[in-house]
């Protein structure tokens, strides 16, 4: 079939050289097999199709002419509205799977269990026990830790019936979420009940199952997620603003490459330590290698690249590109966004996937398993494997193209504060004054449906040119950081109030905030800018947009956001269309019940206008300069 | 010049009726699916998945005959051969929905529904019209381009029923022993 | 080669597209009193019912037979040698030929009635007739409706569409005694009995028609009533046209004879449409089913084999659709089992509302009778065509004939399937 120009496929010069060098070494690519899967069905890119019991499968004829309610007598509003709480429970528990690691980690270093983890920021350990309302006063750290763990142990059960994080979320918007009946209750007892609820012959209410999806999504954001992230800095440390680089051109040619690839530190800083293991380095270069070079795709790399400064290869899209290069000896991966064709392509060249987690096994790749044990163990066996896999590389093949892009990085609330002068004083005198109108979240991932990086990167840019501070996580930290926005000189292409704060600050007009987790920074801070203000967070002039979003993951914290009262712009429409109903919910009913709503645009500009609308009402709401 | 025209093959449909709504999306006014199921008249397929014994799918659609017996019954001639070759198609403008080619049509592959191409009309007489438009511009008819099983290609009739004289003869020649 | 065809309706003008499809150097003549302009006569019934401008009953324009290469002669034929291949026209001309096709239809059977104004009864087969019919239509008028068949349906719907009040005066115990099964006429009676409007009269006929006081016509019913209208407007049935063939020695009875190749007697002389009387599919006999598509396929056929393409045609089969009360009544082949000795009925099941009977004589189907049903009877006359036998006709298409696969699609029930591979 035919295909497409290179330019159409990405707006990255190094993602089109390796996607006409993949065209050439005969690798198929995750746009080949869209094409090949197109049209897709368009039953269930409406939401009406249902295959959750045997009755079925079923699918409601949008066109009025077939049948218009399932075998069970489901109609369209209840089949969407079903499958899309599945949607949101799918993504939740994976980010609250990557949470619950985090605590049991947390457990066995409490427990003295292992030797591998230790505790990094004692002092916000401290700090969060002592949020959370732990009596901590004059404990040794183990005690804290432990206290800490059995603290979110609860979270994550049904026995408290409430979130430790509960009381980060103003007071305002928690009366209201009582009112509403979704205040968050537990991590998994939320996740549980919606696979009860969207079983044949439970809810059968389209605004009862997307009321639940809302209250499930919260106990992600405010649950999971902040557990995981708050808990990674525990453990790994905080992160500060620091330099590094991005794209394929941070893969060296001459060393042994490693890429991380999937979602938790628990493993990406394992590897990192190897990396930089002295015994580990001579047997690289007695292999023929000048070094091991660590890189990070997606989340993971995320991590590493905030707290260690480790650069970042690329985004959902340049997972399996990055392979193409011919010069990655292992991509080690944990769990989710990992594509089971890397281990096809893996396989067109010298490279191995190496899996590490029991929950996550491809087939066909090498599995090496980490606990808490033996995890340091396991990341040198990992390391010595690459070591291995380069003296098999082909350096004929080899095509490295580019060079890196410099990127700022590291901006965790503590850190955002700290560069603020120790209060979000003058970042909200800046909005007061108008100099910086509001804050923008520009997260989420690739599609590839739509032009890789195009909307992520020009919404970035149209945001900043209106005096929109924007806060990055995900892939689109990568999208932002190969177009130059996380660098400070990005100021340049801001409005000037932004662009005159950003220099002043020595920052960039867009703030790498972290992983998909990390999103629950960015809420922390809408609580904390609307404590400060005496409102809620719908009162903000904030929004947030996921223009090139795939995974459930996404649609969870979409809902999230809004459910929290954060506007929220998603670049590709999600499987509801087919219901009247749970559109009309989505994209207009949400206003009135949570004080924010989603709006469907992929187009960089009309999505930043209508962000921008948001931000114009809401300052005039609060008083303030459009 | 090759003369394509779809080509069913039963065998190989497993019912996911894909091809139906990429059907009515095509006959839609916006043509996009999205906007397609919010239009006042909604589009509807013009080829069906029947049920057949044990509950198999068959893919039916109009076949195009030449002599066509809806085209004969049509009284006020508005089933027309003119509009693209080989194709029969329905203006709906001179269609006053009187029932007869579907009292002729052996294939049952005529329906009756509001169009939106004739708005006033409450009903006219719609069927396949061989997606004259898209093969004109150089795309395949809309339920070929959806099936995902090969239940029905776009192919030229005469290498098809090569095909099948080939597979007839290997039948005919597989020694049983 | 010169084809000559008599009568440029329905069966004449496919026979004339046919002939030079068959035979693009041939000299065909064409001879009708009024050929153009080329218009559907049975949508008169849509003019009528206010459905259609009249202009909108025309097809195609002047220039159609021009396009074929058809010679046009705009006379009447009066007589036919068959001996020395001569058609005589009402100009005292006389056209040769080798090839004919007698293709003049049939008139309107006369109503029957007697009386000084009984020649102002009007029939509905053509455009003149319309006119006339529209030049006596009194919105809130009242109209006299003879015969309950077809085309006195389609008077009444229509003149009720116009405003008129209908007396529907039908010589059988029931309307649409010839044309449906028991449930139907039923359904149908009832309808009318409770449309305001319309007023039944069953086993009923007009006797005279005279001058009225209060309206312009008296209709005396043979029950004694009298009735007064602004408009008589009579549906008896067809006579073919073939009167004229009288002296050509060519067998008829109530129309034209031909067999099976659509050929009469005389093997250079052949007859399609409603003057035809030719083999009917389901009774067996030779019959006159003056339907427009069987008209336009035995035009068809016939112009093959005067082309010298031997083609056999399978035989007629009456076939209907008609809108009654909103409803969508359709029919083909031997439709009353009551009718037909032997025959009996089985009922297919439906969507809530629809009615659709098969039935069958010596487990052979020979008819369909729907109301509402799934626009599926073309299938079922193909099926017909067939000789479909009730074993053939399986319970899974019986109980689901809106979804059900086609019976005449090869192999569909049969072929083996990927699900269950």
């Amino acid at each position: 079939m035919a295909k497409k120009d290179l330019t159409e496929y990405s707006i990255c010069s190094d993602a089109r050289a390796m996607i006409a060098k993949a065209r050439e070494d005969g690798v198929e690519t995750v746009w080949d097999r869209l094409t090949e899967q197109m049209p897709q069905c368009g039953f269930c890119e409406l939401g009406l199709s249902c295959r959750n019991c045997i009755m079925g499968p079923c699918r409601i004829d949008p066109f009025g002419n077939g049948p218009t309610h399932g075998v069970c007598g489901a109609d369209a509003d209840v089949i969407v509205a079903r499958n899309f709480g599945r949607m949101v429970a799918a993504g939740a528990a994976s980010h609250s799977d990557h949470g619950r690691d985090l605590v049991e980690t947390l457990h066995a270093v409490a427990e003295k269990k292992t030797t591998d983890y230790a505790i990094r920021d004692e002092d916000k350990l401290r700090r969060i026990a002592a949020e959370v309302g732990l009596d901590v006063a004059g404990k040794d750290v183990h005690a804290v830790a432990a206290a800490l763990a059995d603290q979110f142990f609860e979270d994550y059960g049904f026995r408290r019936g409430s979130m430790s994080f509960i009381g980060r979320v103003p007071a305002k918007r928690r009366e209201l979420w009582k009112t509403l009946g979704i205040t968050p209750r537990g991590i998994d007892r939320d996740v549980v009940e919606m696979m009860h609820r969207t079983h044949m012959g439970v809810d059968n209410d389209a605004v009862n199952l997307c009321l639940h999806a809302a209250r499930l999504s919260l106990a992600d954001g405010w649950g999971g997620s902040m557990i995981a992230t708050e808990l990674s800095d525990i453990i790994f440390g905080t992160p500060a603003p620091k330099t590094s680089k991005v794209n394929l051109g941070v893969l060296k040619a001459d060393h042994v490459n490693i890429l991380v690839h999937g979602h938790s530190p628990i493993v990406s800083e394992m590897i990192l330590a190897a990396v930089r293991d002295p015994a580990l380095l001579a047997k690289a270069k007695a292999a023929g290698a000048a070094g091991i070079n660590l890189a990070g795709l997606c989340c993971t790399g995320n991590e590493l690249l905030m707290r260690q400064g480790i650069p970042m290869a690329g985004n959902h899209l340049m997972t399996e590109l990055a392979i193409v290069t011919g010069a990655v000896e292992v991509v080690v991966v944990d769990y989710q966004c990992i594509m089971p064709s890397l281990v096809t392509v893996a396989g067109c060249y010298h490279s191995r996937i190496v899996t590490t987690s029991p929950k996550a096994k491809f087939t066909g790749a090498t599995h090496v398993e980490f606990d808490v044990h033996n995890a340091r163990q396991k990341a040198i066996e990992v390391v010595e494997l690459a070591i291995e896999r380069f003296t098999a590389r082909d350096q004929g093949r080899v095509d490295i193209p580019g060079e890196p892009v410099d990127i700022m990085t590291g901006f965790s609330n503590e850190a955002i504060l700290t560069a603020l002068g120790g209060t979000a004083g003058p970042l909200l005198d800046a909005i007061k004054a108008g100099q910086i109108r509001g804050a923008v979240a520009v997260v989420g991932c690739n599609n590839p449906k739509v032009k890789h990086d195009y909307q992520n990167s020009n919404l970035i840019r149209e945001c900043i040119k209106r005096d929109l501070l924007v806060l990055v996580t995900g892939c689109v930290t990568v999208s932002a950081g190969k177009q130059g926005l996380l660098m400070p000189a990005a100021a340049d292409l801001a409005g000037p109030g932004l662009s005159a704060v950003c220099k002043a600050l020595g920052i960039p007009p867009v703030l790498h905030m972290g992983s998909c987790v990390d999103n629950a920074r960015i809420i922390q801070l809408c609580g904390l800018l609307a404590d400060a203000l005496g409102v809620d967070i719908s009162d903000l002039p904030v929004a947030a947009a996921a223009p090139e979003w795939y995974s459930e993951k996404a649609a969870t914290i979409g809902l999230y956001a809004v459910a929290s009262g954060v506007f929220t712009v998603l670049g590709l429409a999600p499987p509801i269309l087919g219901s009247k109903a749970v559109t009309e919910l989505a994209v207009s009913g949400l206003e009135g019940v949570v004080g924010a709503s989603f709006a469907v645009e992929g187009d960089p500009v009309k999505a930043a206008e209508l962000i921008d609308a948001r931000v114009r009402a809401k300052r005039t709401a609060l008083g303030l300069t459009p | 010049m090759l003369k394509k025209t779809v080509i069913v093959r039963p065998e190989l449909c497993v019912g996911c009726m894909q091809c139906m709504i990429r059907c009515a999306e095509a006959h839609s006014r916006t043509k996009a699916l999205a906007s397609a199921i919010r239009e006042d008249i909604l589009a509807k397929p013009r080829i069906h998945i029947g049920v057949g014994p044990q509950n198999k799918p068959f893919p039916n659609k109009c076949r195009h005959c030449e002599p066509a017996p809806c085209q004969e019954a049509c009284m006020p001639w508005a089933i027309r051969s003119d509009v693209a070759e080989g194709l029969k198609i329905v203006d709906p403008a001179r269609c006053i929905g009187c029932g007869m080619c579907a009292m002729a049509c052996p294939y049952y592959v005529i329906r009756f529904y509001r169009d939106t191409n004739a708005p006033e009309r409450p009903s006219v007489a719609v069927k396949c019209d061989g997606c004259h438009d898209r093969v004109a511009a150089g795309d395949v008819p809309a339920c070929v381009d959806a099936c995902k099983t090969g239940a029905l290609t776009f192919e030229d009739v005469n290498l098809y029923l090569k095909e099948g004289t080939n597979r007839l003869a290997h039948a005919a020649y597989g020694v049983r022993s | 080669m010169r084809y000559v065809v008599v009568g440029l309706h329905a069966a004449g003008r496919s026979a004339c597209a046919w002939l030079r499809r068959a035979n693009p150097a041939a000299e065909i003549v064409g001879v009708d009193p009024a050929p153009v302009p080329v218009y559907s006569r049975p949508l008169i019934s849509y003019a009528l019912a206010g459905e259609m401008p009249p202009g909108a009953m025309t097809v195609a324009g002047a220039a159609y037979f021009e396009n074929l290469g058809v010679t046009l002669l705009r006379e009447r034929a009066v007589a036919l040698d068959p001996g020395r291949g001569r058609l005589g026209l009402a100009s005292g001309g006389e056209v040769a030929y080798d090839r004919l096709l007698v293709a003049c239809g049939a008139g309107p059977r006369p109503a029957g009635v007697q009386g000084p104004l009984c020649h102002e009864v009007c029939y509905f087969r053509g455009r003149t007739d319309l006119a006339r019919i529209m030049d006596r239509v009194r919105p809130g008028g009242v109209a006299a409706v003879l015969g309950g068949g077809l085309v006195g349906f389609k008077l009444t719907m229509g003149l009720l569409a116009r405003g008129m009040a209908v007396h529907l005066i039908v010589a059988s115990p029931r309307p649409l005694a010839l044309n449906v099964d028991e449930y139907v006429g039923h359904w149908v009676g009832k309808r009318l009995a409770q449309t305001p409007g319309v007023t039944l009269h069953t086993s009923t006929s007009v006797r005279e028609v005279e001058a009225g006081a209060a309206r312009p016509f008296r209709m005396r019913l043979n029950t004694g009533e009298c009735l007064e209208v602004d408009l008589a407007a009579a549906g008896k049935g067809v006579v073919p046209r073939i009167h004229w063939l009288a002296d050509s020695g060519l067998p008829m009875d109530q129309g034209l004879l031909a067999d099976d190749f659509l050929r009469t007697a005389d093997e250079r002389v052949f007859a399609a449409g409603d003057v035809a009387q030719v083999p009917d599919m389901v009774h067996g006999d030779a019959r006159i089913n003056a339907v427009w598509p069987v008209a336009v396929e035995q035009g068809r056929i016939a112009a093959l084999n005067m082309a010298g393409v031997k083609t056999a045609y399978a035989g007629s089969l009456a076939q209907n659709a008609i809108p009654v009360f909103g409803s969508r009544l359709i029919s083909v082949g031997a439709v009353n089992p009551a009718l037909t000795a032997g025959a009996e009925s089985v009922a297919a099941d439906g969507p809530r509302g629809s009615y659709l009977t098969l039935v069958f004589r010596d487990g052979r189907l020979i008819g369909a009778v729907g109301l509402d049903a799934p626009p599926r009877l073309g299938e079922l006359a193909f099926a017909i065509r067939r000789g479909l036998r009730r074993r053939d006709i399986p319970d899974w298409w019986l109980h689901n004939p809106k979804n059900a696969a086609p019976l005449a699609a090869p192999g569909g029930a049969t072929t083996g399937n990927a699900r269950l591979a």
